[in-house]
């Protein structure tokens, strides 16, 4: 058996076997770890397929930051229990057939559409022998990026940085931000906790109630959680 | 089980990265927690990954590789802003879920 397989195998059935997990663990930081077998199985592949450079880059950006990223902002929100309506979903008898005939459904459709037969007998310049003469893969890689690729990679900067920029003035809370409606203001605080008294005198924060038809209030004007679940218990 | 004895050839891997990228695709569509759906776009894109990987592979470009290197900043760039937006609409509704997120106004 050709060791190729064994990776492929070992690391492929990780990978899928996580990221249903990730798709069926209604606790969002389970969903997060399981996220970490997948991404890591993926670097594993990588690995099986000779790209060493992107096997550890897959490690350290993706577990290492995105995924460490993720929990932060589970924790820091404290979303860290699983959403009732969102777990009752998940535990319907149907539910695992459903999402196994939507994965082949989808599954089939896209490899119906591109079809397997690519014309693979098409050789670039960068065969194994090439990669090994430019002195292994991370030599190869670079040269390429830092000549064919470099405009490219210099404008990933701008995007790095507008990103950066995004981030900060999105997260953050000060009175400069009032009116734009994303900081916390103490007016606004006091206004939602006023909301939140208020759905919860009227039952809507009380999961038991979310599925219940008969309860819901038919006065248009009350505010959009409540459309939502109106249109829940529809579908329901 | 004659085909274990040469290395699997990439469409192995193209269909491998089918499957990941369904479900990933599956799961964005069902679940409703906002977090989670961002995972499942990171699904996704690493399935997106691993098919260029393989086909740079098949084609003996190096191209395929760098494309994913581009690929893993920008997804890093998306995470940081899409919870950035995430942490600012929590904020005002102190709920996750996408079925809150019905209206621009919040």
């Amino acid at each position: 058996m050709s060791g190729e397989w064994i990776l492929y195998i070992v690391f492929g059935a990780t990978a899928l076997v996580s990221a249903i997990g990730v798709v069926f663990l209604a606790n969002p930081i389970h969903s997060a770890l399981s996220l970490i077998g997948a991404l890591a199985s993926v670097a594993g592949l990588f690995l099986a397929q000779e790209a060493f450079f992107l096997s550890v880059v897959q490690i350290i950006v993706y577990t290492g930051a995105v995924v460490v990223l993720f929990l932060f902002v589970i924790m820091l929100l404290g979303i860290d229990s699983a959403d009732p309506r969102e777990e009752q979903l998940l535990r319907r008898q149907w539910f695992p057939w459903a999402f196994l005939g939507g994965v082949i459904g989808v599954g089939g459709l896209v490899l119906t559409i591109t079809g397997i037969d690519l014309p693979f007998g098409v050789s670039g310049t960068d065969t194994a022998d090439a990669v090994n003469e430019a002195g292994g893969n991370v030599q190869a890689l670079s040269e390429r990026l830092f000549t064919d690729w470099l405009l490219p990679f210099e404008l990933t900067s701008i995007l790095v940085v507008a990103a950066i920029v995004g981030g900060v003035v999105l997260a953050k809370r000060t009175k400069d931000l009032r009116g734009s409606g994303m900081g916390l203001t103490p007016d606004l605080a006091e206004r939602i906790s006023e909301e939140v008294e208020a759905d919860a005198a009227e039952g809507e924060l009380d999961p038991e109630d979310a599925f219940e038809a008969d309860d819901v209030d038919p006065d248009p004007d009350s505010d959009a959680v409540l459309v939502g679940e109106t249109s829940e218990n529809g579908e329901g | 089980m004659e085909f274990l004895q040469t290395p699997p050839d990439p469409d192995a891997y193209i269909v491998l990265a089918v499957f990941l990228f369904s479900i990933g695709a599956v799961g964005f569509l069902v679940r409703r927690n906002a977090i989670v759906m961002f995972m499942c776009i990171e699904l996704m894109l690493n399935a997106v990954n691993l098919s260029l990987v393989s086909f740079g592979r098949a084609l003996s470009d190096l191209s395929g590789q760098i494309l994913v290197f581009f690929v893993l900043v920008v997804a890093a760039a998306e995470v940081m802003v899409g919870l950035a937006i995430l942490v600012a609409i929590f904020r005002r509704r102190a709920r996750a879920s996408a079925d809150d997120m019905s209206s621009l106004k919040g």
